[in-house]
């Protein structure tokens, strides 16, 4: 298996994990997770120079794409009172 | 509004070049509805609509290497999912190994989610700071953990 690991490296300002992981007591690693390398995603300094304030959230999970169900579909119809 | 005035600083017409999220918030007011796709993209969509903010969203197996948030160069473009070659120049774009595959106005098809992606990166842009951006990753895992099965989902905020 591929070396999984959550890069973080300098441009991290903070990180947490979900309420799902928190929900088993101790939060697994993605090592022993995630079957995909995770890539490090970092901002140009250019971007920063020019957007002082950019800032980029991350997220990473297992999923399945399948159709939506109704519940995203109700909550997607909330959306228009927004 | 700070998606606006980036586009703005980097040369990009923000009224040409919409951010995502403002996209998607316009056909909301249109009473067009949000586009239907599977769960977890309209998941994604969904927290876009409802923090304001461009969401780019990545099937890991089809990111090579790793990912820098920059400004787009002379002469890059890429096919957009569901439309035309976009001109990329000026505009914020995610870039991998291989060259630009996402922005906050529209992703490629290269990288795009479909019904057989197993494993996703979802990257939430913010021009106005990093205050919200924890509130909006823990609210994109919940919402995949509910309507898309997610399991071990992780989140960063990188500044």
């Amino acid at each position: 298996m591929s070396r999984i690991l959550v890069r973080v490296g300098e441009g991290v300002a903070s990180a947490h994990r979900n309420v799902s992981s928190r929900a088993h007591g101790h939060p697994p690693s993605l090592c022993d997770t995630l079957q995909m390398p995770i890539p490090r995603v970092t901002i140009d300094d250019g971007m920063k120079k020019k957007c002082a304030r950019v800032t980029l959230g991350c997220v990473t999970a297992e999923v399945q794409a399948q159709d939506a169900p109704a519940g995203i579909r109700a909550s997607i119809g909330d959306a228009r009172s927004l | 509004m700070a998606t606006r005035a980036a586009y703005k600083a980097l040369g990009k017409d923000p009224a040409r070049y919409r951010g995502s999220a403002e996209a998607l918030l316009r056909r909301v007011i249109a009473n067009k509805g949000l586009p239907r796709i599977n769960a977890v993209v309209d998941v994604i969509n969904l927290v876009s609509v409802e923090s304001r903010l461009p969401v780019g969203l990545y099937d890991l197996a089809a990111v090579s290497g790793d990912i820098v948030f920059r400004a787009g160069r002379a002469g890059e473009t890429y096919k957009g999912i569901g439309k035309y070659d976009l001109n990329l120049e000026d505009l914020p774009l995610f870039a991998d190994a291989i060259g630009p595959h996402g922005s906050a106005t529209s992703d490629s098809e290269r990288t795009m989610v479909t019904a057989s992606t197993k494993n996703i990166i979802a990257l939430i842009v913010s021009f106005g700071g990093a205050a919200d951006l924890p509130r909006w990753t823990q609210r994109m895992c919940e919402l995949l953990t509910l309507y898309a099965a997610a399991q071990n989902c992780e989140s960063s905020v990188v500044s």
